[in-house]
Protein backbone atom coordinates (compact mmCIF):
# COMPACT_ATOMS: atom_id res chain seq x y z
CA UNK A 1 0.00 0.00 0.00
CA UNK A 2 1.06 3.62 -0.28
CA UNK A 3 0.02 7.03 1.08
CA UNK A 4 0.98 9.70 -1.06
CA UNK A 5 2.22 12.93 1.13
CA UNK A 6 1.84 16.24 -1.12
CA UNK A 7 5.38 17.99 -2.08
CA UNK A 8 4.82 22.22 -3.11
CA UNK A 9 5.92 22.14 -6.62
CA UNK A 10 7.56 25.51 -5.75
CA UNK A 11 9.53 24.93 -2.63
CA UNK A 12 9.36 21.17 -1.69
CA UNK A 13 7.74 21.57 1.45
CA UNK A 14 5.83 18.20 2.38
CA UNK A 15 2.40 17.78 3.80
CA UNK A 16 -0.25 15.66 4.93
CA UNK A 17 -3.20 16.17 4.02
CA UNK A 18 -3.58 18.11 1.21
CA UNK A 19 -4.09 22.13 1.95
CA UNK A 20 -5.14 24.46 -0.41
CA UNK A 21 -1.89 26.40 -0.64
CA UNK A 22 1.98 26.10 0.90
CA UNK A 23 2.36 27.21 4.36
CA UNK A 24 6.27 27.74 3.68
CA UNK A 25 5.47 29.87 0.19
CA UNK A 26 2.11 30.08 -0.50
CA UNK A 27 2.78 28.13 -3.58
CA UNK A 28 -1.07 26.05 -5.11
CA UNK A 29 0.59 23.55 -7.01
CA UNK A 30 1.39 20.30 -5.15
CA UNK A 31 2.56 16.90 -6.36
CA UNK A 32 1.79 13.55 -4.78
CA UNK A 33 4.58 11.65 -3.32
CA UNK A 34 4.42 8.27 -2.70
CA UNK A 35 5.11 6.88 0.96
CA UNK A 36 4.97 3.37 2.26
CA UNK A 37 7.01 3.29 5.69
CA UNK A 38 7.31 5.52 8.85
CA UNK A 39 8.89 5.78 12.03
CA UNK A 40 7.08 5.71 15.38
CA UNK A 41 7.45 8.62 17.77
CA UNK A 42 4.70 7.41 20.14
CA UNK A 43 1.99 4.65 20.39
CA UNK A 44 -0.56 4.32 23.13
CA UNK A 45 -2.75 1.61 23.18
CA UNK A 46 -7.05 2.11 22.87
CA UNK A 47 -9.85 0.07 24.33
CA UNK A 48 -10.31 -1.14 20.62
CA UNK A 49 -7.29 -3.30 20.33
CA UNK A 50 -5.70 -1.35 18.23
CA UNK A 51 -2.78 1.67 19.22
CA UNK A 52 -2.74 5.21 18.39
CA UNK A 53 0.73 5.99 17.07
CA UNK A 54 2.30 8.94 15.88
CA UNK A 55 4.41 8.58 12.76
CA UNK A 56 7.10 9.93 10.61
CA UNK A 57 6.46 9.76 7.35
CA UNK A 58 9.85 11.68 5.54
CA UNK A 59 9.34 14.31 8.14
CA UNK A 60 5.42 14.33 8.06
CA UNK A 61 3.82 14.09 11.56
CA UNK A 62 0.82 11.58 10.82
CA UNK A 63 -1.61 9.91 13.17
CA UNK A 64 -2.44 6.71 12.62
CA UNK A 65 -3.49 2.90 14.09
CA UNK A 66 -1.56 0.09 14.30
CA UNK A 67 -3.42 -3.67 15.00
CA UNK A 68 -0.22 -4.05 17.67
CA UNK A 69 1.91 -2.16 19.83
CA UNK A 70 4.62 -0.44 18.64
CA UNK A 71 7.82 0.80 20.19
CA UNK A 72 9.07 4.07 19.89
CA UNK A 73 11.65 4.46 16.77
CA UNK A 74 9.93 1.27 15.40
CA UNK A 75 9.60 1.16 11.23
CA UNK A 76 6.12 0.68 10.16
CA UNK A 77 4.89 -0.40 6.53
CA UNK A 78 1.64 0.88 5.48
CA UNK A 79 -1.31 -1.69 4.96
CA UNK A 80 -4.08 0.17 4.58
CA UNK A 81 -5.79 3.53 3.72
CA UNK A 82 -9.56 4.31 3.04
CA UNK A 83 -8.00 6.47 0.71
CA UNK A 84 -4.52 7.31 0.05
CA UNK A 85 -5.24 10.68 -2.30
CA UNK A 86 -5.03 12.42 0.80
CA UNK A 87 -8.19 11.53 3.22
CA UNK A 88 -8.98 8.53 5.24
CA UNK A 89 -7.29 6.85 8.20
CA UNK A 90 -4.40 5.24 7.97
CA UNK A 91 -3.32 2.31 9.50
CA UNK A 92 0.20 0.97 9.90
CA UNK A 93 1.72 -2.35 10.55
CA UNK A 94 4.97 -3.16 11.43
CA UNK A 95 7.92 -3.72 9.46
CA UNK A 96 10.21 -7.07 9.76
CA UNK A 97 11.78 -6.15 12.50
CA UNK A 98 8.97 -5.92 15.29
CA UNK A 99 9.73 -6.27 19.28
CA UNK A 100 6.68 -5.88 21.16
CA UNK A 101 6.74 -2.96 23.16
CA UNK A 102 7.45 -3.59 27.03
CA UNK A 103 5.60 -1.69 29.71
CA UNK A 104 8.57 0.28 30.48
CA UNK A 105 8.80 1.40 27.02
CA UNK A 106 5.13 2.50 26.90
CA UNK A 107 5.36 4.33 29.83
CA UNK A 108 8.84 6.38 30.07
CA UNK B 1 -7.48 50.26 29.11
CA UNK B 2 -10.22 48.47 30.02
CA UNK B 3 -11.77 46.46 33.18
CA UNK B 4 -13.79 43.55 33.92
CA UNK B 5 -17.19 44.64 36.29
CA UNK B 6 -18.70 41.99 36.93
CA UNK B 7 -18.50 38.23 35.98
CA UNK B 8 -21.14 34.71 36.58
CA UNK B 9 -21.08 31.12 35.78
CA UNK B 10 -24.50 28.95 34.99
CA UNK B 11 -23.92 26.30 37.60
CA UNK B 12 -21.80 23.10 36.21
CA UNK B 13 -23.25 19.75 35.98
CA UNK B 14 -21.93 16.61 34.52
CA UNK B 15 -25.72 15.31 33.99
CA UNK B 16 -28.40 18.75 32.11
CA UNK B 17 -32.03 18.48 33.07
CA UNK B 18 -34.28 17.55 30.19
CA UNK B 19 -35.16 20.74 28.54
CA UNK B 20 -31.63 21.95 29.19
CA UNK B 21 -30.17 24.46 25.90
CA UNK B 22 -27.25 25.75 25.45
CA UNK B 23 -28.92 29.87 25.24
CA UNK B 24 -30.47 29.09 28.51
CA UNK B 25 -26.96 28.07 29.80
CA UNK B 26 -25.68 31.21 28.11
CA UNK B 27 -27.73 33.14 29.07
CA UNK B 28 -28.02 32.31 33.09
CA UNK B 29 -24.18 33.03 33.46
CA UNK B 30 -24.53 36.42 31.13
CA UNK B 31 -27.18 37.72 33.91
CA UNK B 32 -25.14 36.58 36.76
CA UNK B 33 -22.08 38.66 35.66
CA UNK B 34 -24.45 41.85 34.27
CA UNK B 35 -26.08 41.39 37.77
CA UNK B 36 -22.80 41.41 39.21
CA UNK B 37 -21.84 44.42 37.41
CA UNK B 38 -24.36 47.12 38.56
CA UNK B 39 -25.33 47.72 35.38
CA UNK B 40 -28.47 47.59 34.02
CA UNK B 41 -29.37 45.06 31.19
CA UNK B 42 -30.05 47.68 28.48
CA UNK B 43 -26.74 49.19 29.39
CA UNK B 44 -25.42 46.36 27.38
CA UNK B 45 -23.84 47.59 23.95
CA UNK B 46 -21.70 44.99 22.57
CA UNK B 47 -21.70 40.90 22.87
CA UNK B 48 -19.81 38.37 22.11
CA UNK B 49 -20.07 34.68 22.52
CA UNK B 50 -18.45 31.50 22.14
CA UNK B 51 -20.11 28.04 21.99
CA UNK B 52 -19.68 25.04 20.19
CA UNK B 53 -23.40 23.52 20.16
CA UNK B 54 -25.39 27.00 19.52
CA UNK B 55 -25.99 25.97 16.42
CA UNK B 56 -28.61 26.67 14.52
CA UNK B 57 -28.23 30.38 16.20
CA UNK B 58 -25.85 32.73 15.77
CA UNK B 59 -24.54 35.40 18.16
CA UNK B 60 -27.03 37.62 16.86
CA UNK B 61 -29.60 35.11 17.62
CA UNK B 62 -28.69 34.80 20.99
CA UNK B 63 -28.66 38.22 21.31
CA UNK B 64 -32.42 38.86 19.97
CA UNK B 65 -33.15 35.94 22.30
CA UNK B 66 -31.52 37.14 25.60
CA UNK B 67 -33.97 40.38 24.88
CA UNK B 68 -30.53 42.52 24.68
CA UNK B 69 -30.70 46.01 22.87
CA UNK B 70 -29.17 47.33 19.47
CA UNK B 71 -25.44 46.31 19.98
CA UNK B 72 -22.73 48.53 18.58
CA UNK B 73 -20.25 45.34 18.49
CA UNK B 74 -20.95 41.77 17.83
CA UNK B 75 -18.38 39.28 17.98
CA UNK B 76 -18.85 35.36 17.68
CA UNK B 77 -15.27 33.09 18.55
CA UNK B 78 -14.70 29.62 17.36
CA UNK B 79 -11.51 29.42 19.48
CA UNK B 80 -12.62 26.92 21.94
CA UNK B 81 -10.11 26.79 24.89
CA UNK B 82 -8.25 29.89 23.75
CA UNK B 83 -12.09 31.98 22.68
CA UNK B 84 -12.42 33.66 26.59
CA UNK B 85 -8.51 34.88 25.84
CA UNK B 86 -9.39 35.84 21.98
CA UNK B 87 -12.89 37.67 23.30
CA UNK B 88 -10.94 39.40 25.66
CA UNK B 89 -8.77 40.66 23.60
CA UNK B 90 -11.12 41.94 20.99
CA UNK B 91 -12.85 43.60 23.99
CA UNK B 92 -10.61 45.34 25.11
CA UNK B 93 -10.24 46.96 20.96
CA UNK B 94 -13.77 47.41 20.86
CA UNK B 95 -13.76 49.56 23.95
CA UNK B 96 -10.62 51.34 23.16
CA UNK B 97 -12.14 52.27 19.98
CA UNK B 98 -15.27 53.30 21.75
CA UNK B 99 -17.60 50.56 19.39
CA UNK B 100 -19.12 49.82 22.60
CA UNK B 101 -19.72 50.80 26.29
CA UNK B 102 -19.98 47.69 27.97
CA UNK B 103 -19.60 44.23 26.32
CA UNK B 104 -20.70 41.28 27.64
CA UNK B 105 -19.01 38.22 26.83
CA UNK B 106 -20.17 34.57 27.28
CA UNK B 107 -18.93 31.08 26.48
CA UNK B 108 -19.95 27.49 27.08
CA UNK B 109 -22.23 24.59 26.10
CA UNK B 110 -24.93 21.63 27.20
CA UNK B 111 -22.58 19.33 26.84
CA UNK B 112 -24.12 15.90 27.83
CA UNK B 113 -22.78 12.63 26.12
CA UNK B 114 -24.71 12.71 23.25
CA UNK B 115 -23.75 16.19 22.77
CA UNK B 116 -19.65 15.34 23.26
CA UNK B 117 -19.83 12.80 21.31
CA UNK B 118 -21.32 14.91 18.23
CA UNK B 119 -18.76 17.41 19.07
CA UNK B 120 -15.58 15.50 18.92
CA UNK B 121 -16.51 12.81 15.90
CA UNK B 122 -16.74 16.35 13.61
CA UNK B 123 -14.29 18.71 15.47
CA UNK B 124 -12.99 19.63 12.00
CA UNK B 125 -12.35 18.24 8.62
CA UNK B 126 -8.47 16.57 9.89
CA UNK B 127 -10.48 14.65 13.06
CA UNK B 128 -13.52 13.74 10.79
CA UNK B 129 -11.55 12.24 8.02
CA UNK B 130 -8.16 10.85 9.72
CA UNK B 131 -8.81 10.42 13.45
CA UNK B 132 -12.47 9.39 14.04
CA UNK B 133 -12.11 6.48 11.68
CA UNK B 134 -9.08 5.14 13.36
CA UNK B 135 -11.14 4.87 15.75
CA UNK B 136 -10.13 7.83 17.73
CA UNK B 137 -12.90 9.20 19.80
CA UNK B 138 -11.82 12.30 21.47
CA UNK B 139 -8.35 13.29 22.25
CA UNK B 140 -7.18 11.44 24.72
CA UNK B 141 -5.13 9.40 22.59
CA UNK B 142 -3.07 12.53 21.32
CA UNK B 143 -2.18 13.70 24.91
CA UNK B 144 -1.54 10.52 26.35
CA UNK B 145 1.28 10.28 23.22
CA UNK B 146 2.49 13.80 23.89
CA UNK B 147 1.95 13.46 28.24
CA UNK B 148 4.55 10.46 27.15
CA UNK B 149 6.73 12.52 25.25
CA UNK B 150 6.64 15.61 27.91
CA UNK B 151 7.98 12.28 30.78
CA UNK B 152 10.74 11.25 28.90
CA UNK B 153 11.79 14.87 28.14
CA UNK B 154 11.51 16.45 31.43
CA UNK B 155 12.43 13.34 33.22
CA UNK B 156 8.73 13.18 35.26
CA UNK B 157 6.93 10.55 36.97
CA UNK B 158 3.41 9.96 37.09
CA UNK B 159 3.13 11.06 40.47
CA UNK B 160 4.47 14.46 39.66
CA UNK B 161 1.26 14.85 37.42
CA UNK B 162 -0.98 13.39 40.41
CA UNK B 163 -0.06 16.20 42.70
CA UNK B 164 -1.28 18.53 40.18
CA UNK B 165 -4.69 16.39 40.21
CA UNK B 166 -4.56 16.30 43.79
CA UNK B 167 -3.64 20.04 44.39
CA UNK B 168 -6.99 21.29 41.98
CA UNK B 169 -8.65 18.34 43.58
CA UNK B 170 -8.14 20.42 47.19
CA UNK B 171 -9.34 23.66 45.60
CA UNK B 172 -12.04 22.44 44.36
CA UNK B 173 -13.21 21.11 47.73
CA UNK B 174 -13.85 25.06 48.81
CA UNK B 175 -15.32 26.00 45.44
CA UNK B 176 -19.24 24.94 45.39
CA UNK B 177 -19.64 25.19 41.78
CA UNK B 178 -17.16 22.66 40.90
CA UNK B 179 -18.42 19.00 40.07
CA UNK B 180 -15.92 17.31 41.78
CA UNK B 181 -15.21 18.14 45.18
CA UNK B 182 -14.40 14.91 47.03
CA UNK B 183 -11.04 14.72 48.51
CA UNK B 184 -8.44 12.19 46.16
CA UNK B 185 -5.52 9.97 47.32
CA UNK B 186 -2.19 9.46 45.21
CA UNK B 187 -3.17 5.55 45.65
CA UNK B 188 -6.93 6.91 44.11
CA UNK B 189 -5.14 8.93 41.28
CA UNK B 190 -2.44 6.24 40.38
CA UNK B 191 -4.93 3.63 40.84
CA UNK B 192 -7.98 4.87 38.81
CA UNK B 193 -8.88 3.16 35.34
CA UNK B 194 -6.60 3.70 32.55
CA UNK B 195 -7.88 5.42 29.50
CA UNK B 196 -4.63 5.51 27.53
CA UNK B 197 -1.82 5.01 28.45
CA UNK B 198 -0.14 7.25 30.61
CA UNK B 199 -3.39 8.93 30.94
CA UNK B 200 -5.90 7.43 34.32
CA UNK B 201 -9.19 8.85 33.81
CA UNK B 202 -8.39 11.79 36.74
CA UNK B 203 -5.69 13.07 33.93
CA UNK B 204 -8.56 13.90 31.37
CA UNK B 205 -11.42 16.32 31.91
CA UNK B 206 -14.91 15.63 32.60
CA UNK B 207 -17.36 17.67 29.75
CA UNK B 208 -19.91 19.55 32.00
CA UNK B 209 -22.75 21.81 30.47
CA UNK B 210 -22.11 25.07 32.01
CA UNK B 211 -21.09 28.47 31.26
CA UNK B 212 -18.89 32.00 32.19
CA UNK B 213 -19.45 35.56 31.56
CA UNK B 214 -17.66 38.47 31.92
CA UNK B 215 -18.91 42.04 31.31
CA UNK B 216 -16.04 44.81 30.06
CA UNK B 217 -15.96 48.22 30.11
CA UNK B 218 -13.85 50.78 29.38
CA UNK B 219 -11.53 52.02 31.92
CA UNK B 220 -12.26 55.60 31.84
CA UNK B 221 -15.53 55.08 31.39
CA UNK B 222 -16.17 54.26 34.84
CA UNK B 223 -19.34 56.64 35.34
CA UNK B 224 -22.05 57.84 34.93
CA UNK B 225 -22.97 54.31 33.56
CA UNK B 226 -20.13 52.50 35.26
CA UNK B 227 -21.77 50.00 37.53
CA UNK B 228 -21.77 50.20 41.02
CA UNK B 229 -20.97 46.19 41.69
CA UNK B 230 -17.58 44.46 43.99
CA UNK B 231 -15.61 43.77 40.90
CA UNK B 232 -13.21 45.86 39.16
CA UNK B 233 -10.34 43.86 37.36
CA UNK B 234 -7.82 46.02 34.93
CA UNK B 235 -7.08 43.97 32.11
CA UNK B 236 -3.71 44.47 31.83
CA UNK B 237 -2.77 42.28 28.60
CA UNK B 238 -4.63 40.29 26.11
CA UNK B 239 -2.60 38.47 23.78
CA UNK B 240 -3.40 35.59 21.60
CA UNK B 241 -1.63 33.10 19.00
CA UNK B 242 -4.16 31.12 16.20
CA UNK B 243 -2.68 28.38 13.86
CA UNK B 244 0.63 27.30 15.29
CA UNK B 245 1.28 24.24 12.99
CA UNK B 246 0.53 21.30 14.69
CA UNK B 247 2.50 19.39 12.41
CA UNK B 248 5.73 21.38 13.31
CA UNK B 249 6.81 20.21 16.80
CA UNK B 250 6.25 17.46 19.31
CA UNK B 251 3.29 19.54 21.19
CA UNK B 252 5.47 19.83 24.86
CA UNK B 253 5.27 23.55 23.41
CA UNK B 254 2.42 25.83 23.13
CA UNK B 255 1.86 29.08 20.74
CA UNK B 256 2.58 30.72 24.69
CA UNK B 257 5.95 30.48 24.16
CA UNK B 258 6.21 33.67 21.91
CA UNK B 259 2.54 35.11 23.23
CA UNK B 260 4.19 35.27 27.18
CA UNK B 261 7.00 37.78 26.51
CA UNK B 262 4.62 40.14 24.92
CA UNK B 263 2.41 39.76 27.82
CA UNK B 264 4.93 40.24 30.51
CA UNK B 265 5.81 43.20 28.78
CA UNK B 266 2.10 44.93 28.47
CA UNK B 267 1.51 43.67 32.09
CA UNK B 268 4.94 45.47 33.50
CA UNK B 269 5.96 42.78 35.78
CA UNK B 270 6.79 39.05 35.15
CA UNK B 271 5.46 35.43 36.50
CA UNK B 272 7.18 36.12 40.03
CA UNK B 273 4.58 38.88 40.74
CA UNK B 274 1.59 36.73 40.42
CA UNK B 275 -0.28 35.82 43.32
CA UNK B 276 -2.89 33.46 41.40
CA UNK B 277 -2.66 31.36 38.14
CA UNK B 278 -5.30 29.84 36.18
CA UNK B 279 -3.57 27.73 32.76
CA UNK B 280 -5.91 25.65 30.57
CA UNK B 281 -5.75 22.44 32.42
CA UNK B 282 -7.75 20.00 29.63
CA UNK B 283 -4.61 17.54 30.68
CA UNK B 284 -2.12 17.85 33.17
CA UNK B 285 0.83 17.80 30.56
CA UNK B 286 -0.43 20.80 29.34
CA UNK B 287 -0.49 22.45 32.89
CA UNK B 288 2.94 21.54 32.80
CA UNK B 289 3.85 22.89 29.08
CA UNK B 290 2.12 26.09 29.86
CA UNK B 291 4.27 26.40 33.63
CA UNK B 292 7.43 26.64 31.50
CA UNK B 293 5.56 28.43 27.93
CA UNK B 294 4.98 31.79 30.57
CA UNK B 295 8.01 31.30 32.34
CA UNK B 296 6.56 30.18 35.99
CA UNK B 297 9.27 27.40 36.25
CA UNK B 298 12.19 25.98 34.57
CA UNK B 299 12.64 22.76 32.20
CA UNK B 300 15.15 21.34 34.62
CA UNK B 301 13.01 22.44 37.64
CA UNK B 302 9.61 21.31 36.78
CA UNK B 303 9.10 18.49 39.58
CA UNK B 304 10.02 20.37 42.23
CA UNK B 305 7.70 23.20 41.46
CA UNK B 306 5.05 20.92 40.83
CA UNK B 307 6.03 19.21 44.73
CA UNK B 308 6.81 22.43 46.38
CA UNK B 309 4.89 25.25 44.48
CA UNK B 310 1.98 23.89 43.55
CA UNK B 311 1.15 21.32 45.52
CA UNK B 312 1.74 23.26 48.92
CA UNK B 313 -0.63 26.18 47.42
CA UNK B 314 2.55 27.97 47.82
CA UNK B 315 1.45 29.22 44.03
CA UNK B 316 -2.09 29.09 43.70
CA UNK B 317 -2.94 27.10 40.76
CA UNK B 318 -6.35 26.75 39.44
CA UNK B 319 -7.60 27.48 42.42
CA UNK B 320 -11.50 26.36 41.27
CA UNK B 321 -10.30 23.35 41.03
CA UNK B 322 -9.50 23.70 37.19
CA UNK B 323 -11.18 21.95 34.36
CA UNK B 324 -9.91 19.05 35.97
CA UNK B 325 -12.16 18.91 38.63
CA UNK B 326 -14.97 21.56 38.16
CA UNK B 327 -15.56 20.15 34.70
CA UNK B 328 -14.77 21.37 30.69
CA UNK B 329 -17.98 23.31 30.03
CA UNK B 330 -17.31 23.18 26.32
CA UNK B 331 -16.50 26.28 25.18
CA UNK B 332 -17.00 27.60 28.63
CA UNK B 333 -13.63 26.34 29.23
CA UNK B 334 -12.07 29.05 27.66
CA UNK B 335 -13.20 31.68 29.94
CA UNK B 336 -13.20 29.22 33.06
CA UNK B 337 -10.11 30.52 34.41
CA UNK B 338 -11.22 34.39 33.82
CA UNK B 339 -14.43 34.25 36.08
CA UNK B 340 -12.50 32.39 38.70
CA UNK B 341 -9.48 35.19 38.39
CA UNK B 342 -12.18 37.98 38.64
CA UNK B 343 -13.68 36.53 42.03
CA UNK B 344 -10.24 36.17 43.34
CA UNK B 345 -9.26 39.38 43.01
CA UNK B 346 -12.53 41.03 44.06
CA UNK B 347 -12.07 39.07 47.23
CA UNK B 348 -15.42 37.24 46.30
CA UNK B 349 -13.52 33.52 46.36
CA UNK B 350 -14.97 31.68 49.55
CA UNK B 351 -13.59 28.75 50.20
CA UNK B 352 -10.29 29.11 48.45
CA UNK B 353 -9.70 32.96 48.46
CA UNK B 354 -6.37 33.52 48.44
CA UNK B 355 -5.80 36.68 50.63
CA UNK B 356 -4.60 39.74 49.09
CA UNK B 357 -4.94 38.53 45.98
CA UNK B 358 -4.09 41.24 42.93
CA UNK B 359 -2.23 40.12 40.34
CA UNK B 360 -3.47 37.14 38.27
CA UNK B 361 -2.53 35.43 34.83
CA UNK B 362 -5.26 33.57 32.77
CA UNK B 363 -3.83 31.32 29.56
CA UNK B 364 -6.32 29.78 26.94
CA UNK B 365 -5.26 26.99 25.12
CA UNK B 366 -7.66 25.07 22.17
CA UNK B 367 -8.58 23.80 18.90
CA UNK B 368 -7.02 20.58 18.16
CA UNK B 369 -5.94 21.04 13.92
CA UNK B 370 -4.86 17.13 13.70
CA UNK B 371 -2.77 16.77 16.52
CA UNK B 372 -2.48 19.28 19.42
CA UNK B 373 -3.63 23.09 19.72
CA UNK B 374 -3.27 25.59 17.22
CA UNK B 375 -4.33 28.44 19.74
CA UNK B 376 -3.20 30.13 22.62
CA UNK B 377 -3.55 32.95 24.41
CA UNK B 378 -2.82 34.57 27.71
CA UNK B 379 -4.56 37.28 29.90
CA UNK B 380 -2.50 39.43 32.66
CA UNK B 381 -5.43 40.95 35.10
CA UNK B 382 -4.99 43.27 38.38
CA UNK B 383 -7.12 44.11 40.91
CA UNK B 384 -8.18 47.76 40.10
Amino acid sequence: MTIHLFRCQDCGFRCFPVRLACRRCGGEGFEPVPATRGRVLGATPTSVGVAVVDVDVDGVRLVASCPVMPTVGEELRLAASSETSGSGSLLFVPGAQHTPAQESEQHP
Amino acid sequence: MADIIGAGEAPYTRHPQDGTTTARVLFRAARQAVDESGIAWSDIDGLGVSSFTLEPDHAVDLAWRMGLGELGWLHQDTNGGASGVSMLQAAVDAVEAGRAENILLIAGDRMDMSDFEHLVSRYNSATAEHLAPLPMSGPNALFALLTQRQMSALGLAREDYGHLVLSQRRWASGNPGAVYREPMTMAQYLEAPVVAPPLGRYDCVPPVTGADAVVVQAADRASPSGGSGRARVRILAAEITYNVDDQDTDGLTTGLRGVAPRAWKRAGFGPEDLDVVHVYDDYPAMNIAQFLDIGLCAEGDVSRFIREEVATGRTPVNTSGGQLSAGQAGAGAGMHGVVEAVRQLSGRAPGRQITGASRAAVTGYGMVLYRYGACAGMTVLEAA
